[in-house]
């Protein structure tokens, strides 16, 4: 049975399948554009929830994705545990070692894939003001000051053509900042200026200033920001990189030269 | 002039590669090796004026990712060819290939890409560039498993070739995935976002993957094999020029 799962006949049909169903995405997420934008928003249980009802079809599409991506997972699990644990073994060469450990890599990546999306809290686009407080579980975030240093005008812009003025001349990303706190139980835990890709963290919490915003007649300049608590994007991060670096120390040692392969055709 | 001289670039490097399949067509490899090394140095010359006129390396859009992939093709061609020969359907396959690429984008605006505030981020310069240099190694790869196909002698050869490559390739781009993940954990919070260049670049990996787990049965058929060796060159291709 563990042999049958762990084939790569089975790996080979699954990824054709995951193919299609990614192809699928490209245009469910052309033609239900907004829908797709929410999913980005909102916890996935709660998209799944909002969804079904108006549109079934993403819904459908997204867990058999989900399936898809569950059997690959097992598949590569009862591979590694079963044929490549015991090549690894038996042979006691690194390069099976090294491979066996790639595809462990590979299983955590996707679970950390999956994980993400499942666990955590988030926030999406949450509008503040200096002087105004937001509420984020047991956190509290507190706007104390924005500040811009570019010509505003680049902000009334409607966002179609605000792009074109938004050049490193016009943008000074490292100048423009909020002043944020986190404070729990009344008790501060950090307080920093963040910028735009350069967010504030603590521990799993993260607060991402998104965009700068202008309000009311008297310009009231504010921030867009995203709030998210994960733990796991840490390691992550991590284990993508170690599986990576696994990839390419494996290409490196198992680089097949001209001379192998003229000997080999002899 | 500044303005017209992505233009002259594109066509000096357009007509070496004219030159350097018709005497690759011709078979004669010292030509050929001659005007290679002119496509090289004419698409260096753009990647450098890239640098310098907007200050970041070559990231997208028609002029800046055909020159920049056509220029590492070239190098990764030299390189091939230094180590393991003169190989007459590979060199006719890729250039071939190259010339694909560069009519393609024929009409197109050829200019540097506008300006944005982001383009002084490392990540986003990396996720970008790495884009474009995974494409040329894996569109290189192509031209190996294509050549693989139809190429009696030399068969094991250039689908050895065309494995390497695909597995650098493979590393190249999973490092652009990387840190596009970190630019969006970064710019939105999390590590990736439902999207349409999401799911192209899901495709992409698992493109790859496929190559890399094709079974017995499929593997014992060269031409099946060539051809899912081509599909993430040809993939990622589409994907950079008509995302």
């Amino acid at each position: 049975m563990i042999q049958r799962l762990g084939s790569v006949t089975l790996t080979f049909y699954t990824l054709v399948v995951l193919i299609w169903l990614m192809g699928a995405g490209v245009f469910f997420s052309t033609a239900h554009g907004e829908i797709f934008l929410h999913m980005n928003e909102v916890h996935i249980c709660d998209w799944i929830m909002a969804t079904w009802e108006k549109a079934p079809l993403p819904v459908v599409w997204f867990l058999s994705l989900c399936l898809g991506a569950a059997i690959l997972f097992m598949n590569a699990l009862c591979c590694s545990m079963g044929r490549q644990w015991s090549l690894a073994k038996k042979s006691g060469l690194f390069k099976n070692w090294l491979f066996f450990f790639l595809h462990c890599l590979f299983i955590v990546v996707l679970a950390c894939h999956g994980l993400i999306l499942a666990l955590g809290e988030k926030q999406s686009r949450v509008h503040l003001f200096p002087g105004q407080d937001h509420s984020f579980g047991p956190y509290e975030i507190q706007l104390t000051d924005v500040v811009f240093t570019d010509d505003l005008t680049i902000l009334k812009t409607p966002k179609k053509r605000q792009r074109a003025l938004m050049t490193r001349k016009n943008i000074h990303i490292h100048e423009n900042h909020a002043l944020l706190t986190l404070v729990k139980n009344d008790h501060t835990l950090a307080r920093q200026k963040i910028r735009m890709l350069s967010p504030l963290r603590y521990k799993s919490v993260q607060v991402t200033l998104v965009e700068f915003v202008i309000q009311g007649a008297d310009d009231r300049l504010g921030v867009v920001l995203n709030l998210t608590d994960n733990f796991l994007n840490r390691f992550f991060f991590l284990a993508y990189a170690i599986m990576i670096l696994s990839l390419a120390v494996f290409t490196a040692i198992t680089w097949k030269r001209p001379s192998c392969t003229m000997g080999k055709q002899r | 002039m500044i303005p017209d001289l992505p233009l002259v670039i594109y066509w000096l490097v357009t007509g070496m590669a004219v030159l350097e399949l018709l005497a690759a067509g011709a078979h004669l490899p010292n030509l050929y090796g001659v005007f290679l090394t002119l496509r090289i140095c004419t698409c260096l010359a753009g990647v450098v004026f890239i640098a310098v006129c907007v200050g970041r390396p070559p990231l997208f859009g028609p002029f800046e990712a055909a020159i920049y992939i056509v220029f590492v093709m070239g190098v990764l061609a030299r390189v091939f060819q230094k180590n393991w020969g003169y190989q007459t359907a590979f060199v006719l396959f890729n250039s071939l290939g190259v010339l694909i690429i560069l009519l393609l984008q024929q009409g197109k605006p050829m200019a540097l890409n506008e300006d944005y505030f982001m383009y002084g981020n490392l990540w986003v310069n990396l996720f970008f560039n790495l884009r474009l240099l995974a494409a040329a190694f894996l569109a290189h790869g192509a031209s190996q498993y294509l050549g693989h196909m139809v190429e009696k002698e030399q068969r094991d050869l250039l689908s050895t070739g065309g494995r390497n490559t695909l597995l650098a390739g493979a590393c190249v781009y999973l490092t652009s995935e990387w840190a596009g993940s970190l630019w969006c954990l970064n710019w939105f919070g999390d590590s990736w976002q439902w999207s349409r260049g999401f799911f192209k670049a899901s495709i992409l990996f698992l493109l790859i993957m496929v190559v890399c787990h094709l079974p017995s049965f499929i593997n014992r058929n060269k031409r099946i094999q060539g051809i899912s060796g081509m599909l993430p060159g040809l993939f990622i291709l589409w994907m950079i020029f008509y995302h």
